[in-house]
């Protein structure tokens, strides 16, 4: 299986960000679907199927941890893995929200695309792994 | 042998009282010689008396032995009248009378029975009483030839009656006058005297005793002008015999004084201070806990209240609970609570500190400080809301640039648009990030107070398309109508460009972030005689009319939901109105919540 059947969900307000987080997913060779705000994310995941989320923290209309909390009520998402961005200084409640939310990797902007690819990479694998030992 | 002279100044009265003594007594003297000299002077009229009868007798001699025969008779009579004397008589050798100044006696024999003869010389005194008169005879022997006789001159002694009446009229004088004038004198000298005395048998307790407080003093009767003012003073003086004293009331005083200050002190701070009991019982509120507690009524309102329900603990577990745990009273505990709601909300920091007593042992209760901090409060909630929105100002745009510059880093797989694309990215990035550094310098540089301007002659035209140039892109990407109206002319003026600049920046930067898309935003420049008048106004979010006289606190940051959803600071409308302010103009603003905002400026034309 390669990277192109991934399918990988950014929500990120930013268009900026969202864009180069996206060019760089790409790049790795993941379909990528961008969403600007919580609530467009969460429509999004109605719609289509998705391997792994990338969200940011704090977004207008809906938060990432407003976003998680809606998904891991659902049977479907609650194993889906979740790579969550952070700008402020959340560094404190990080362990709590791994715990309570599930989130699989947390990212302090200013991060490396490199290492968010790395990362979705890396988590994909352990669930491929989970699945098909 | 020492003497210790003393010099005592006598009171006048006493002086002058003495001085009539003295008198009377040099009076009394003058008198008494007087009366000596009175006696002395009867004394030698009795010596004249005689040495007159001599006389009388050497010259009767003389007469008879001249003229042989002389006119006794008519001697006598003259003796008898020139002494005046009782009788003058010639007695001859048969004892008979040849001559009396009284004339029938004349012939009649010389004869006393009853008499006390005593001797001067030739001279005989015979002393006899005659019915009621005591009568002194003088007689003297006279002897020429054949003749011879006894001269005899008579005088009337007074009588007993006459001589005691005269004698105890003397007595009187001489006996009483001296006992009465010293009975007198003692009697005004003690009148003087004994109020004084008095005075000063109090002063010598006073003096010999240990305290002043065991001295009691008693008024004096009198109406002396001395005793009026020690009665004056004695007045004054407490009576009480515990615990008297001028002292105790003169440390009464300085404790009252003292109060009093403290009072005053305690009255004028801004924190409600409390003293309790034991018991937990209030003993002193000042006037700030007054208004905190009870409406503004006079402290002593709270005193003999509970403490606990005066502060208003009566609902709050918690912060009584922690405020009242007997095990921490002797010690300072300070808890922190919030009472009322939305604008009246209020955070007050409670703490309670044990009073010690002055032996060391146990409390004998606490005193309580309540300070009112909700301002502290709302700043620091305003501040740590700013540093939230400060570090996501800061680290997006710093996201944006490290995760572009890595992508560009790795780029083999780059077109050249794209590459292009992402350093335009890098660019705006970096330029959004110094403008946030910039705006961070602005806001320490008005908190220091120091923001100045650097006024020079502008071109209007420019700065106006300047700005526009600034905001359009964050228009369109939100799709709003912007619509811009500008004079046709525009006249000199003197302003600091760069900070105007940013102040519309800021104002037109608000009207994009607060209107939904395809909303409308107009920017209209009107210049009159002496001023540019500036109108931004949106279709946006508006402000509601409790927040719009705080819209230009630094860090204050609408609570409604569509403005949090956006990031900000609170710093740029502050900054503007800062800097519109700095250049003598005005600014006002008219909203509607959910309408619209339309701020007004206006700067003067120098």
């Amino acid at each position: 299986m390669s990277n192109a059947d991934k399918h990988i969900l950014v929500a990120e307000d930013n268009a900026a960000l969202a864009s180069v987080v996206r060019f760089n997913l790409e790049r790795a060779g993941f379909r990528v679907t961008v969403a600007h705000n919580g609530r467009a994310a969460w429509e999004a995941v109605q719609e289509e199927a998705f391997d792994l989320i990338v969200t940011d923290q704090q977004m207008p209309e809906m938060t990432g941890c407003e976003f998680c909390e809606k998904l891991r009520a659902v049977d479907e998402f609650r194993h889906l893995p979740v790579i969550m961005l952070t700008a402020k200084g959340m560094e404190l409640e990080l362990p709590r929200l791994k715990a309570e939310l599930g989130i699989a990797a947390t990212f302090l902007k200013p991060f490396s695309p490199r290492e968010i690819v790395k990362a979705v990479e890396d988590h994909l694998e352990a669930v491929r792994e989970l699945v098909s030992p | 042998m020492l003497a210790r002279s003393v010099k005592v100044e006598l009171p006048r009265r006493v002086v002058a009282f003495y001085l009539l003594c003295s008198l009377v007594a040099l009076l009394w003297l003058v008198a008494s010689a007087v009366s000596v000299t009175k006696s002395m002077i009867a004394h030698h009229a009795e010596d004249e008396l005689i040495s007159y009868l001599r006389h009388a007798a050497a010259q009767t001699t003389i007469d008879l032995a001249v003229n042989g025969d002389v006119n006794l008779q008519s001697l006598v009579e003259r003796f008898a009248r020139e002494r005046q004397l009782l009788f003058c008589g010639f007695v001859g050798g048969d004892h008979t009378y040849v001559a009396h100044s009284l004339k029938r006696r004349v012939g009649q024999p010389h004869r006393i029975d009853n008499g006390i003869t005593t001797r001067h010389d030739e001279i005989e005194l015979v002393r006899y009483s005659s019915g009621s008169l005591r009568i002194r005879e003088y007689r003297t022997p006279i002897q020429i030839d054949e003749l011879a006789g006894r001269l005899i001159v008579a005088r009337a002694e007074p009588s007993v009656d006459e001589t005691l009446e005269v004698t105890s009229r003397h007595a009187f004088v001489v006996l009483c006058g001296p006992p009465l004038i010293v009975a007198l004198c003692g009697f005004t000298l003690y009148r003087l005297v004994s109020p004084m005395a008095a005075v000063d048998s109090q002063l010598r307790q006073a003096a010999l005793a240990p305290t002043l407080a065991d001295v009691e003093l008693s008024p004096i009767n009198s109406r002396s002008p001395s005793v009026l003012g020690w009665n004056r003073i004695v007045h004054n003086f407490p009576h009480e015999s515990t615990p008297t004293a001028l002292g105790q009331r003169l440390s009464d005083a300085v404790q009252s004084l003292r109060q009093t200050k403290s009072d005053d002190v305690l009255n004028s701070l801004t924190d409600g201070v409390a003293v309790s009991d034991q018991d937990g019982t209030i003993t002193f509120a000042n006037q700030s806990m007054a208004a905190m507690f009870a409406s503004g009524s006079q402290p002593d309102s709270l005193c003999g209240k509970d403490v606990a329900s005066c502060l208003g603990l009566d609902a709050e577990e918690e912060v009584r609970s922690a405020l009242f745990d007997p095990d921490l009273f002797a010690r300072h505990v300070v808890e922190e609570l919030e009472r009322g709601a939305d604008e009246a909300k209020q955070f007050l920091r409670i703490a309670r500190t044990p009073i010690r007593a002055a032996d060391g042992a146990g409390s004998p209760g606490h005193v309580w400080t309540v300070r009112d901090v909700t301002q502290q409060k709302l700043a620091d909630a305003m501040r740590d809301e700013f540093l939230d929105n400060a570090t996501h100002e800061l680290r997006t745009p710093l996201a944006n640039i490290k995760a572009y510059a890595e992508t560009l880093s790795m780029g083999d797989s780059l077109d050249v648009e794209s590459q292009k694309e992402f350093c335009n990215t890098i660019n705006s990035e970096a330029t959004r990030l110094a403008r946030f550094i910039d705006d961070l310098l602005s806001v320490s540089s008005m908190e220091a107070g120091s923001l100045t301007l650097n006024k020079q002659g502008v071109d209007l035209e420019r700065i106006f398309s300047e700005v526009i140039g600034k905001v359009k892109p964050q228009m369109d990407q939100k799709r709003l109508k912007f619509e811009t109206i500008f004079p046709a002319k525009y006249p000199q003026a003197r302003l600091d460009k760069d900070k105007i600049n940013v102040a519309l920046v800021n104002l037109l930067g608000n009207a994009a972030k607060y209107t939904p898309e395809a909303g409308r935003v107009r920017f209209e420049v009107k210049i009159t005689n002496s001023e540019i008048r500036i109108e931004v106004e949106d279709s946006g979010v508006g402000i509601s009319e409790e927040e719009l006289p705080r819209i230009y606190d630094k860090f204050f940051r609408s609570s409604n939901p569509l403005v949090q959803e956006v990031t900000g600071t609170g710093l740029g409308l502050s900054m503007a109105h800062e800097v519109i302010k700095l250049h003598g103009g005005a600014m006002t603003v008219q909203s509607q919540l959910g309408e619209g905002t339309t701020f007004i400026t206006t700067l003067p034309l120098e």
